[in-house]
């Protein structure tokens, strides 16, 4: 699982550079994620432009995740293709669940609303 | 002149070697379907089905295999997914739907797999019998999806 990540004011920008978030990626994924929000960075902004498929398992990262910030930070993702849409769409999860922008800038725009 | 076609194909009880079954699926179905987003939701499908089948069937153990039958034909797409390991309880895959997050807190972080078989397949069933346990899920293909041949 490899993980690009970027500083941008208050927000690390994450990029998930492979195309699957599945069974035989999501454990390594979370543990990645999780390592981030446990080095203090609540605010994250997860880049899923490069990942086509993404199955239940990667989705309980996701909310993982989540789960992990405890309420005191924010996790949204941006570059959301259609194939993730329409998983987040059948599960719900697109209703308040998972924060999805559009693109990077609106992202970081509701993570940092001071800018 | 179309024919039913059939496909049998067998991975280990790994988690590394499911989305060979999911690029066999689209290999298969490329001609036939041409939405990619329904590509996807099937291949999401049987993914789900042969990491259900090493997870609770196997326990996450390697050393099993997990054996996938798909029939093509003309309006219609089978699945079988067999395992030889735990039975998974009829009454639980027929009471899987997926958690409505605006209904039902707290949001489970889990759990969605047989949910997500539900919502996408026309017909699911399971059996076992003779030390197999078989997951079996019927999906039509609409008419303006289908390519003729």
């Amino acid at each position: 699982m490899q993980i690009q990540s970027e500083n941008v004011g208050q927000v690390l920008v994450l990029r998930l550079l492979n195309s699957r978030l599945d069974s035989a990626t999501a454990h390594d994924f979370k543990g990645k994620m999780v390592d981030f929000v446990l080095q203090g960075h609540l605010y994250l902004a997860l880049d899923l432009s490069q990942v086509e498929f993404m199955d239940s398992s990667g989705l309980s990262a996701l909310l993982s995740t989540i789960k992990t910030m405890q309420g005191r930070g924010r996790l949204v993702v941006f570059g959301v293709g259609r194939n993730v849409a329409q998983l987040f769409s059948l599960t719900r999860l697109d209703r308040g669940v998972i924060e999805i922008h559009p693109d990077q800038e609106t992202a970081l725009q509701a993570l940092n609303p001071a800018d | 002149m179309t024919t039913e076609k059939r496909i049998t194909l067998c991975i280990p009880s790994r988690h590394d070697h499911v989305a060979l079954l999911g690029q066999a699926l689209q290999g298969l179905l490329q001609e036939k379907i041409q939405d990619k987003g329904e590509l996807y939701l099937l291949e999401l499908a049987l993914c789900e089905a042969a990491v259900n089948c090493i997870r609770h069937a196997y326990a996450d153990k390697p050393g099993h295999i997990v054996q996938v039958e798909i029939i093509l034909g003309p309006n219609e797409l089978h699945f079988r997914i067999q395992d030889q390991g735990s039975s998974l309880s009829r009454q639980k895959l027929f009471q899987a739907e997926l958690q409505d997050p605006e209904q039902d807190l707290p949001v489970q972080e889990c759990g969605r797999g047989l949910g997500l078989i539900q919502a996408i397949m026309d017909q699911v069933d399971y059996s076992s019998s003779s030390g197999w346990n078989c997951l079996w899920m019927r999906k039509t293909l609409l008419q303006e999806k289908v390519c003729k041949d």
